[in-house]
């Protein structure tokens, strides 16, 4: 190990992660060339591909590398949260109709894609540039969505003609589709306000409606990173880097292959910025035709949670650019800063944390104390207790759409076995992730939701 | 013939250990587990070709470059893998069709979507010695 490894969690939850042998893939991490800090592990750290999901770790750009493991086969993928006015025992009174037009509206599972909304080359290229800029341009959503998502939506420096052709080929009708696996919309009831003068910054009542939208970068992301594994794999023997994993293969910041894979992959974060945008306007149209025909939903946030980025902080008390990878983890930027959206300026940059559909997400404020200790990096989610197949084989016999119903929650879902794998008890509880994280100092609490409608990929 | 695989489970995601008599016979084998982890083979013989031209730098980058590319055919087309033929095939390169059976994914979804083939744990064996060679592939879904 080059650096130490800096892992957050209580006994259980490290328990956990030692099972299934994510806090070796910690220690991997930290045999990279470069670092500039710990390899972190979030509480919610469970076993990924060369890096675990919940990782944190930032590199010298001149002695460092990228990863494309460090990032995740979906590239950007994030959760974007909308709040509105409207009382939330009146919306989910129309809830099943309202999943109905959230699942025609929103299509998902494998390979969705949708016929209304198919980009010429010229259009995919300029998405790819302009990232949820692009889709505001065409009518769905306005500035004040880009003011509230990070780094407004969109980085500099994406490089479309690095994204191969099969990459634009399996994202070109994929924009505004949800995908498949865990990712879903959610129509939740602000269930208690922990920070009163947190939650009217960000615009959160209690008793309201909000929506949670959970996606990234699609085919066109996973994409991006199957062309750049192989190159990496020969870039890191090429350079000498010895792999303790070959899925962490990496290359030189600096170095060609590095610098092919940050343009292209800044594409497909893009792609992933604008592919929320569309959902978020198709889901403000769906809340017009069941809801209210003058609802309106504001953006509260969209935060990305599988991502590499230049961003500068201080290290060894000096501030200086580092190559900050987030896998499963989400920025945490605190009072005060100023890529921090004015509007929270004085509390913090929103940080997102979805549970499962049957229980509870939070959302929570950045804290200094992530500036200090985790790059400005914070928990991203619940993280999963029973593999796919377990969890599909405990809920045989059991219908989870009917015993959701039973508890308020309409769900929609491409197939049941989705549904199945999907079901609360196959994730553990985020209150204990999120628990930690405050404890910790990373964040604090400002509202916890509660579903009342879902649409799972 | 079904392929012999073995299902490897974990928490996060899914992965299998294939074999085959040579390499042709492993990346054959490999292409029929991963349809079968797709939707479980129901014994209708493949009714199409997916053409697929593949290269790496070692055996490693063909497997994975060659199920991701039976897996896109899935994803676009609803054409589950259930073996391949090889026009040619070297530890670098490998050029033929993935044999696929049509199916249309809303009437008859998935048992599994697989979003990508990955190179976590990847290991390619020839054994040798009369022994069958041998493959540990990690899928992401």
């Amino acid at each position: 190990m080059r650096v130490e490894g800096l892992v957050f969690g209580d006994a259980s939850l490290v328990e956990q992660m030692r099972d299934e042998k994510a806090l070796e893939q910690v220690r991997n991490v930290a045999c990279l060339p470069g670092l500039v800090g710990p390899s972190i592990g979030m509480p919610d750290l469970h076993w990924g591909y060369g890096f675990p999901i919940g990782g944190v770790a930032a590199f010298d750009p001149d002695h460092g590398v990228i990863s494309p493991g460090g990032v995740g086969y979906d590239i950007n993928c994030g959760v974007r949260l909308l709040a509105s006015d409207l009382p939330a025992d009146a919306v989910a009174a129309k809830r099943a109709r309202l999943a109905d037009a959230l699942n025609r509206e929103v299509p998902s599972g494998i390979g969705s894609a949708r016929d209304d909304l198919v980009l010429s080359s010229a259009e995919l290229e300029r998405c790819l540039l302009e990232g949820a800029g692009w889709a505001v341009g065409k009518g769905m959503g306005d500035a004040s969505d880009l003011e509230h998502t990070e780094e407004g939506g969109v980085l500099a420096g994406a490089r479309p003609d690095l994204v191969s052709a099969l990459a634009k080929e399996r994202g070109r009708d994929q924009l505004g589709t949800l995908g498949s696996g865990n990712h879903f919309l959610e129509v939740d009831r602000v269930a208690e306000v922990y920070d009163e003068a947190a939650a009217a910054a960000l615009g959160i009542v209690a008793g309201a409606t909000c929506v949670l939208i959970h996606c990234g970068s699609r085919g066109l992301g996973h994409q991006v990173c199957t062309d750049a594994l192989p190159v990496m794999r020969r870039a890191a023997v090429a350079h000498g880097i010895e792999l303790p994993d070959p899925q962490l293969a990496c290359a030189p910041f600096r170095s060609p292959e590095g610098q092919h894979y940050f343009g292209a992959m800044r594409a497909a974060v893009n792609f992933a910025f604008a592919n929320r945008q569309v959902i978020a306007d198709r889901v403000r149209r769906a809340f017009r035709a069941v809801v209210d025909p003058h609802a309106r939903l504001r953006q509260v946030y969209d935060v990305c949670h599988n991502i590499a980025k230049l961003e500068r902080h201080v290290v060894g008390g000096v501030e200086r650019e580092v190559v900050v990878h987030r896998k499963g983890a989400t920025r945490a930027f605190p009072p005060g800063h100023p890529l921090t959206p004015l509007a929270y300026r004085d509390v913090g940059q929103p940080v997102l944390v979805p549970g499962d559909m049957g229980r509870y997400s939070f959302v929570l404020v950045a804290t200094e104390g992530a500036w200090r200790e985790t790059f400005g990096s914070c928990c991203h989610g619940a993280g999963r207790l029973q593999s796919r197949t377990k969890a599909h084989a405990a809920m045989k016999g059991r219908d989870v759409a009917r015993d959701l119903e039973a508890k308020g929650v309409a769900i929609r879902a491409a197939s049941r076995r989705t549904i199945d794998e999907e079901h609360p008890g196959a994730y553990k509880d985020v209150a204990d992730v999120v628990a930690v994280v405050t404890g910790a100092g990373l964040a604090r609490l400002v509202a916890r939701l509660e579903p009342f409608a879902v649409v799972k990929g | 013939m079904r392929p012999a695989y073995r299902l490897i489970d974990h928490t996060a995601d899914l992965g299998f250990e294939v074999e085959g008599a040579d390499w042709p016979g492993l990346l054959a084998a490999a292409t029929a587990a991963l349809g079968d982890v797709i939707l479980a083979d129901d014994g209708r013989p493949p009714d199409a070709d997916v053409p697929v031209a593949v290269s790496g730098a070692d055996r490693e980058d063909v497997l994975v470059a060659w199920l991701s590319a039976a897996a896109v055919a899935y994803e676009n087309r609803g054409l589950v893998p259930r073996g391949a033929r090889f026009d040619h095939l070297t530890e670098r390169e490998a050029r033929g069709v993935v044999r696929a059976r049509r199916t249309d994914p809303q009437a008859e979804p998935p048992d599994r979507v697989v979003k990508a083939v990955t190179y976590h744990d990847l290991h390619v064996r020839p054994d040798g010695g009369g022994r069958p060679w041998r493959a540990t592939v990690v899928l992401d879904l």
